[in-house]
């Protein structure tokens, strides 16, 4: 009989007007994976943050090993034993990894007590040789990509030896790879007794490592059970939403098509200069590991990349572009990744961030007509089915879900010819999700060039007409209308592995390969 | 760089590379080092001290007028506790209140400054104790003054304090990212308030030297120093953002600084011209820090 290791009774948190938890009852035993699945808005952040002492809770009880606590804060959850994996990590770019795994662990006797270097360098190197992480003990964080802080991250929660960890969204950012990666060090923690709380919107996440699921659904616990055997992956999916959901499959799109856009200077595994080619109506997604260049070649479309000594051709035109403002004149829209860092200007309304690209729009000799303005956004935010209450509202009472589709609404208001998409769905629901590909194949069948790059497989896979992997700044393979069952063979490109080892890549992985689960993610 | 000022400087005007000359730098360094480690602490935890020169009048002023009543011993002791005070008084408001550490220290020169004039009845306090000005203004400790010392020490103790202790690991955290500082379960606020009682503490040090050199308490002593060691420590590399820099940056700037107006001195620029060459150096300055760390992406 499993321990109970902690015991969430009756908890209701609000804040301000939204109610993110409501009366919710929930346990969390040791030695096993606790999946709390639920959309975004849910309120399973609030409820990590809440076991994890960020937030405090208005009523309702917390029990730790049978008994009753007050947590106040962090430190308090911490001396419990319960560690929290940060969506939004909780890394310091200018400190060392080594400063940063022991960030708050440090002696407390008094503020002047001397720093254990030696001792320091050995515990954390232990911790990476432990995940196999191959970072330098000294390296600053804010030079390594982002999947490396997101594990980390993980790495910063293990070295306090928790008896309980709280995962949100852990693999939001991480590559295939990584991802099999986490889930097996996730199982061997299990296997060693750990409690965790694995916070997600993944139904892969679930499928891969669950032992037990709680659905969230508006801040109220839906379901709760052990997962044993069978699993319904579309049940599932209906339970989240409260709403069954229409699986899509891939447009099925218009061969022969002259490319309408061209990025030549690539080289293909050979040293051979190859090329990228996108046709009118046509999406194509480029997909790799953080660094294989895949990113550097949508950025040269709008100007920001990285003197890659890519050329770019549209419509038979070399493009010499500096910025994304001369892009935009050319009918070029660029949605960047990082909604929160480089999508919204979190201080300002929903209708300035709407419109902060294309204000013209509602101008008159430069004056702005508020009513105009007012009227073209409500249109816009309803045609996108955008749930808000007031526009002039701060955007960032929507939810993520929510900024996400505004942000793609108003880029795609913008691309005449050509859209570039990062991550166009990180870390969003699967409703807001579903509706954002709908939009972006609507707007390709409209006849713009769709190019896209994302960290999120399925959605490459699902979402492209033509797909690319890349590594190491080369191009390795071109697919064809890709399907799910291209999935090993993808992940083995963006490793730099040979073909035929793919397979054993996936059995040898150290967490059996995720079956792919067609329908899912779309 | 540095060697390029010197070698510069040697070519102009060959006394600069005299012992004489070298010694009376370090001399001319010694309080703007000093201020600067403070304001360092300052800028590393993404904040910055604009009260120091005021708080270092204040602290004087106060001191020396102890020190006439209770002796030297107590007069030092009153400089370095009530500078370390006002400063905590700042850094508690700034981290509590969450106010910015512009305005904060902003109204902080203005009362520092107000109870200097207003202890000292607006008129400096030359009767200071002789053994005070000659044995801390003057005398010589192998070869080497013993403001020198002073300052040469002060350096040490903040490299220390910012290398090899947890509190300089938390200035980093707190400068570098402080909601993830927050997260790590670091006591962000306290650390704060800390930061700005090290640099009241450095401020009532130079206080400590700076009467002494000069043989009296000034109620309005070295007033462009605040904004100087700002220029210094940011041209000695300390990112202005936050987070990064140490006490080898601040030396650097320090010196490059002050090598610069040593050399005008010597080479007869006048005072208006050098008033100007620095804010032009200090503009620099800002620009270098943002090319040093990329367009910022």
């Amino acid at each position: 009989m499993p321990k109970p290791v902690v015991e969430i009774r009756c908890l209701t948190k609000r804040f301000a007007a939204t109610l993110a938890l409501d009366n919710v009852s929930v346990i969390f035993y040791a030695g096993e994976i606790h999946c709390v699945l639920g959309e975004n808005g849910a309120g399973k952040s609030t409820l990590g943050k809440i076991i994890g002492g960020v937030h405090l809770k208005d009523v309702g009880e917390v029990l730790v090993d049978g008994n009753k606590v007050e947590m106040r804060g962090i430190p308090d959850a911490r001396r419990l034993g319960i560690s929290l994996v940060y969506q939004e990590l909780s890394l310091v770019p200018d400190l060392t990894v080594r400063a940063n795994l022991l960030l708050g662990t440090e002696t407390r006797r008094h503020p002047f007590a001397r720093l254990r270097h030696a001792l320091e360098r050995a515990r954390v190197q232990l911790m990476l040789d432990k995940l196999q992480l191959c970072v330098g003990v000294e390296q600053r964080v804010g030079d390594l990509p982002v999947a490396t802080q997101q594990m980390l991250e993980v790495a910063k929660a293990l070295i306090r030896d928790p008896r309980m960890i709280v995962l949100d969204e852990p693999t939001a950012m991480l590559s295939e790879i990584d991802k099999r990666r986490l889930y097996a060090l996730l199982k061997t923690l299990r296997d060693r007794g750990t409690a965790l709380a694995f916070i997600t919107h993944r139904i892969e996440d679930v499928n891969a490592v669950a032992d037990r699921v709680s659905t969230l659904r508006n801040g109220r616990l839906v379901d709760s059970f052990p997962l044993t055997g069978a699993f319904d992956p579309d049940k599932m999916l209906e339970k989240l939403s409260g709403r069954p959901i229409v699986l899509r499959n891939r447009s099925i799109n218009r061969a022969g098509s002259t490319p309408f856009l061209q990025i030549d200077g690539i080289p293909d595994q050979t040293g051979q200069p190859a090329s990228v080619q996108i046709a009118r109506g046509e999406i194509v997604a480029l997909y790799g590991v953080a660094g294989c260049g895949a990113q550097c070649v949508a950025r040269v479309l709008v100007g920001l990349a990285c003197r890659s000594g890519l050329t770019v051709r549209m419509d038979g035109v070399t493009l010499a572009l500096r910025s994304p403002s001369q892009a935009r004149r050319r009918g070029i829209a660029y949605l960047p990744s990082g909604r929160a860092r480089n999508g919204i200007l979190p201080t300002r309304s929903i209708r300035e961030n709407l419109n902060l690209p294309s204000l013209e729009r509602y101008t008159h000799a430069g004056i702005v007509s508020r009513r105009r303005e007012r009227a073209g956004t409500d249109a816009q935010l309803d045609a996108n089915s955008i749930k808000y209450i007031d526009a002039d509202d701060e955007i960032t009472v929507l939810s993520g879900g929510n900024q996400q589709k505004l942000l793609v609404s108003r880029t795609l208001a913008s691309a005449r010819h050509v859209l570039v998409l990062e991550d166009p769905t990180a870390g969003i629901d699967i409703g807001s999700k579903t509706e954002i590909h709908e939009a972006i194949r609507a707007h390709a069948r409209g006849g713009s060039a769709v190019i896209m790059v994302s960290n999120d497989l399925t959605e490459t896979i699902l979402m492209a007409d033509t797909l690319y992997t890349m590594f190491a700044r080369t191009i390795a393979h071109r697919y064809e209308k890709p399907t799910l069952e291209d999935q090993g063979a993808i992940v083995a490109d963006v490793t730099g592995q040979p073909r035929h080892a793919a397979n054993s890549f996936v059995r040898n992985a150290p967490a059996e390969a995720t079956p792919p689960m067609p329908g899912v993610g779309t | 760089m540095m060697m390029l000022i010197a070698l510069v400087a040697t070519l102009i005007e060959p006394r600069f590379l005299t012992f004489d000359n070298a010694l009376n730098l370090a001399r001319q360094i010694v309080p703007l080092l000093i201020i600067s480690v403070g304001q360092a602490f300052a800028v590393i935890s993404s904040g910055l001290d604009l009260s120091l020169a005021a708080v270092m009048s204040m602290s004087g002023v106060a001191g020396i007028l102890v020190m006439k009543q209770f002796g030297i011993v107590a007069g030092i002791g009153a400089m370095l506790v009530i500078g370390t005070t006002v400063g905590y008084v700042s850094g508690l408001i700034i981290a509590y209140f969450r106010t910015t550490p512009l305005v904060v220290t902003l109204g902080m020169l203005s009362v520092a400054q107000a109870c200097a004039l207003i202890l000292s009845n607006g008129t400096p306090i030359y009767d200071v104790p002789d053994n005070y000005v000659q044995r801390i203004g003057f005398d010589s400790f192998i070869g080497v003054p013993w403001s020198v010392w002073i300052a040469a020490l002060t350096v040490l103790a903040g490299w220390i304090s910012l290398q090899h202790t947890v509190f300089g690991r938390y200035v980093y955290a707190v400068g570098s990212n402080a909601s993830a500082a927050t997260k790590s379960g670091i006591e962000v606020p306290r650390t704060i308030a800390l930061v700005y009682a090290v640099s009241g503490l450095c401020a009532s040090i130079c206080a400590v030297v700076f009467t002494a050199w000069v043989g009296s308490a000034q109620p309005i002593a070295a007033p462009n120093i605040t904004l100087q060691s700002l220029a210094a420590v940011v041209l000695g590399g300390v990112a202005l953002t936050g987070g990064r820099g140490s006490m080898l940056n601040v030396l650097y700037g320090v010196t490059m600084l002050s090598m610069l107006s040593n050399v005008m001195n010597m080479t007869g620029v006048s005072a208006y011209f050098q008033t100007l060459i620095i804010g032009i150096v200090i503009i620099l300055a800002v620009i270098l820090d943002r090319i040093r760390r990329g367009d910022g992406h």
